[in-house]
């Protein structure tokens, strides 16, 4: 059978396959009413960022200079608490302002928000007004961007801005089920973390040959990097990063939102050579008790070193990310854009223990810093009562003029359609053994309010209630639960109810 | 060309052997990619379509066929370079035991591996694996009763083959198409 074209037919199908091919933007920028004088957004997350590291928390050394002058042209939350203690909570949370019990992204490995909630995003949310931008360094969290897919516009893979492609799926042998094969390799039949992979054999092989490959580089890097290089899936250079979000912030056009979650602070904290002497001043802060739920018990000189090296991490990163926002400065959109820097979770450097992967709820591991930057800021503005990162979904779309989505369990920050409420609880939870499945049986949870902190820790070989107050204690040594204040029972009471509202759909029916 | 084929027919251990090897690998691989699977179902349930699911799934199976694959050419080539008796001669529970020790030790090296493993840790751990292979494969050398209850165990293992080879050729036919024709 032959087909007979006639120039008549190929200029007609032409312009109609152009027409389509222009149908989807267009209509998706003026069918759906976007406007472009409407700001940008850009949402900054800096994975495991401690706010108490902050000197405009108290803290003696001065990690971020960068940060603290953009500070002064912000809205600043001190006591933002982070819903969960590690990227797949904290991360999901921020994303669809839900709490961890709703969106059930509990698991260390876990994947995505419960299936009821894949419309319940941020992206989701600004799609009919914005374009959308998703990016995010760590793999944990690209599992929400894969999840939501459907309502990003744009997606930057994990490892755009890293010097080392270490996945195997990122190898152009998968171009075509990219993320099928990102799914099925990546944390599953190799796995780089802690933890088996699925190849039995070859899994070990991968890891060792990664570390290998990590310590060719660190020894090509020592120059710069003498502590280590960074690595988040694959090894990246703090300069290339900045580079990489520069370009693509640079791409964008009026009027987007963009979620750039990038690595560091987080470990291994690798500060370059210039930071790498900083703040060696004999200061060591508080030594406190080995809490009971430490697995990891680390000696006090070794936390002190990595808290050191953490804070030289903070500046390097300031300093990169400081050279950001002056590009972003010289092109207006820094004073023509809605910019929140936050982050999904914080560090611990006490207690027995260093990083995140922990069991133990202390502050540090979910106070996290807020700052949000609306277009012409010229004043700051300090808000010192607390808040959830439940919170910032509804309030950017406060700020924009649209609809607080009804699906959030956030409210309006203070100072940005909301009021300061000292008799808000805001909790946090932990619940990385727990199937997402069933009722939670094993979790750290905390709620906050009043100025106190209440935990409960619910473990086999350990539970238990501390309660501290946050203004005369701000560094929990002085737990007050068994002295039995009304308040205490006030919030325990609360905190429990609040357990068995969230575990009773899930309980077995007997 | 015949004298190429002489040699290997001489130096390949029986098929008989071949066999019950292949089936005590596959056991090993595809059981622990298949373990992996299960661990992640959960929080794949939360991720992924339940065809989303069945991809992965063939993934892990199409690799744990390719890694049985290797695997076994590697054992096969030690019983062609090394002499028969040592290696070729009892070649299914050598080779066994070979895997559950490796295997072991891959294991456990990646529980308690630190991101900056020494060189002699990684030796000290590998000799231990390589012990424990000699140590069983004299044990069941040497005593006929533990060497019928090896043969025993192997011989009813090869039911696995039959299951995890057809399961992983069509695994690796679904990811090859998927690779060539995109996720559709």
């Amino acid at each position: 059978m032959t087909t007979r074209l006639s120039r008549r037919d190929f200029l007609k199908w032409t312009t109609l396959g152009a027409a389509a091919l222009a149908a989807r933007p267009l209509a998706s920028f003026l069918d759906l009413g976007r406007d472009a004088s409407a700001p940008n957004v850009f949402v900054f997350v800096f994975d495991a960022w401690c706010a108490k590291h902050l000197q405009m928390q108290g803290y003696p050394r001065d990690t971020m200079p960068n940060l603290t002058r953009f500070a002064e042209r912000a809205f600043v939350y001190h006591n933002h608490i982070a819903s969960g203690s590690f990227t797949v909570p904290g991360t999901a949370s921020l994303l669809t302002g839900l709490h961890p019990w709703t969106h059930r992204a509990v698991q260390l490995t876990a994947g995505g928000v419960a299936p009821a909630h894949e419309d319940h995003n941020v992206f989701a949310a600004f799609q009919k007004k914005y374009d959308t931008v998703g990016y995010t360094q760590n793999p944990y969290a690209d599992i929400f961007l894969y999840q939501f897919e459907k309502s990003l516009d744009t997606y930057i893979p994990e490892s755009a801005f890293n010097i080392e492609r270490r996945m195997l799926s990122s190898l152009p042998i998968f171009n075509n089920d990219a993320q099928m094969a990102f799914a099925s390799f990546e944390n599953n039949i190799f796995r780089n973390g802690k933890g088996t992979s699925g190849s039995l054999f070859l899994g070990i092989g991968s890891r060792l040959g990664g570390l290998s490959r990590y310590s060719k580089l660190r020894k090509t890097y020592i120059g710069d990097y003498p502590a280590g290089v960074p690595i988040a899936s694959g090894v990246f250079l703090l300069d290339d990063l900045v580079n990489g979000l520069s370009a693509a912030i640079r791409e964008i056009e009026s009027p987007t939102i963009s979620y750039f979650h990038v690595y560091p602070p987080h470990e291994p904290y690798a500060p370059k050579r210039e930071f790498a002497r900083l703040f060696e001043d004999g200061w060591t802060p508080v030594e406190k008790p080995v809490h009971p739920l430490s697995r990891a018990r680390h000696p006090w000189d070794e936390v002190l070193i990595n808290r050191l090296r953490y804070d030289q991490f903070l500046a390097a990163w300031d300093a990169e990310f400081g050279r950001l926002l002056e590009e972003m400065k010289a092109s207006g959109q820094l004073d023509n854009s809605v910019i929140v820097i936050t982050s999904d979770h914080g560090e611990l450097f006490e207690r027995g223990e260093i990083g995140h992967n922990s069991f133990v709820f202390a502050n540090p591991i979910v106070h996290v810093p807020l700052f949000i930057s609306l277009p012409g800021q010229t004043e700051r503005k300090d808000f010192y009562e607390f808040t959830s990162a439940v919170d910032v979904l509804p309030t950017l779309a406060n700020l924009v003029g649209m609809e607080t989505p009804s699906w959030t369990e956030g409210r309006l920050l203070p100072g940005l359609g909301g009021e300061e409420d000292p008799n808000r609880s805001v909790y946090a939870l932990d619940a990385k053994t727990a199937s997402s499945f069933s009722s939670f049986k094993q979790y750290s949870i905390s709620v906050t309010r009043q100025r106190h902190r209440l935990i409960r820790y619910q473990y086999l070989d350990y539970e238990g209630y501390e309660f501290y107050n946050l203004d005369e204690d701000p560094e929990e040594l002085k737990d007050l639960f068994a002295s039995k204040p009304a308040l205490a029972t006030d919030m325990k009471n609360e905190l429990d109810q609040t357990i068995a509202d969230f575990n009773r759909p899930y309980e077995k029916k007997k | 060309m015949s004298t190429i084929r002489e040699f290997f027919t001489n130096r390949l251990p029986e098929k008989k052997e071949l066999t019950l090897a292949l089936s005590g690998l596959a056991f090993l691989v595809f059981g622990w990619q298949l373990r992996a699977l299960f661990y992640n179902f959960p929080a794949f349930l939360l991720s992924y379509t339940v065809g989303e699911i069945l991809v992965i799934a063939a993934y892990m199976l199409a690799f744990a066929l390719i890694e049985t694959a290797i695997v076994m050419a590697f054992v096969l080539a030690l019983a062609i370079i090394l002499p028969h008796k040592l290696f070729a001669e009892g070649f299914s529970y050598k080779s066994f035991f070979l895997f559950l020790g490796l295997g072991a030790v891959s294991v456990y090296l990646q529980y308690v591996m630190n991101n900056q493993p020494k060189i002699s840790f990684l030796a000290r751990e590998l000799a231990y694996g390589l012990a424990a292979w000699i140590l069983l494969s004299l044990l069941t050398h040497f005593v006929p009763v533990v060497k019928k209850i090896i043969l025993d165990i192997l011989d009813r293992l090869t039911i696995f083959i039959y299951i995890y080879i057809p399961l992983g050729i069509l695994s690796l036919l679904v990811v090859t198409f998927r690779l060539i024709f995109g996720g559709l």
